[in-house]
């Protein structure tokens, strides 16, 4: 028995990304905080290099926003995300609103 | 001025959060997508409860403009005893944040008692905030 069969590539390369969900739960979930982790740690290293500050409520705002825009496309084929998991990615994204939009000084937004 | 910042950050994130729950579901909608929050009530509930608190702000702040434009000072006379001028929106605009902190506490922690006691150290201390905001206003100084 093997370990992880191959998908059938030749239907399309959303079947395959499809097969790859179903074979492996955490795929969409794992791929989504990644891509979360990338944006967020990447611009915050970014802009502390740039200005010697870095604003992470912001990027926390702008990396949950990045990954809701990745969850839409993938709400549109059956078996890429659970609702559930659409669900936390638009309650992380409320919570990162709640973050920036309490976290200003005065001079700021 | 420091309540003005408070209440404005406040009323931004409901906006906020009022925009992208509309805009996921309006996607879903139009593009027909298989996975959708439409699914789940709660996303509705909530966003229905932001859009009726917001209308609720609007119609408390006219009313407490109306009673403020037409209120006096007697000479000598330092603050207004009910100071209700500077009290509203604080209740209704953090009650939107208890809805948005409810979603999340059974969203991301699938409704868990236990974070609920640090989503309610959150909404406390933003309730606290506010309550020394208005003070500070209404009465001059600080509360001590």
């Amino acid at each position: 028995m093997s370990l992880y069969e191959m998908p059938n590539l030749s239907s399309g390369m959303d079947e395959a990304i499809i097969g790859t969900a179903s074979a492996v739960p955490g795929f969409a979930p794992m791929f989504l905080l990644f891509v979360f982790f990338v944006v967020f740690l990447g611009g915050m290293g970014s802009q502390k290099r740039r200005i010697g500050t870095a604003d992470a409520p912001m990027w926390a705002v702008v990396s949950s926003l990045s990954v809701l825009m990745i969850s839409l496309a993938l709400s549109l084929r059956e078996g890429l995300i659970q609702t559930e998991v659409l669900g936390v990615v638009v309650a992380v994204t409320l919570l990162s609103g709640l973050w920036l939009f309490t976290s200003r000084n005065k001079n700021e937004v | 001025m420091g309540e003005l910042k408070f209440i404005g950050g406040i009323m931004l994130v409901v906006i906020f959060s009022i925009a992208v729950i509309s805009y996921v579901a309006n996607f879903s909608s139009d593009n027909s997508a298989e996975v959708t929050i439409s699914d789940d009530s709660s996303f509705d509930a909530l966003n229905q409860d932001l859009q009726n608190n917001v209308t609720l702000f609007s119609q408390q702040t006219n009313t407490s403009a109306k009673a403020f434009y037409d209120s006096t000072i007697a000479s000598g006379d330092s603050t207004t005893t009910t100071g209700g001028q500077f009290k509203v929106g604080l209740g209704t605009s953090l009650t939107t944040i208890q809805g948005i902190l409810s979603l999340t506490k059974n969203k991301i922690f699938g409704g868990s008692p236990a974070f609920g006691y640090v989503l309610t150290a959150i909404l406390s201390f933003l309730l606290y905030s506010g309550v020394r905001y208005v003070w500070k206003t209404w009465k001059g100084g600080d509360p001590d």
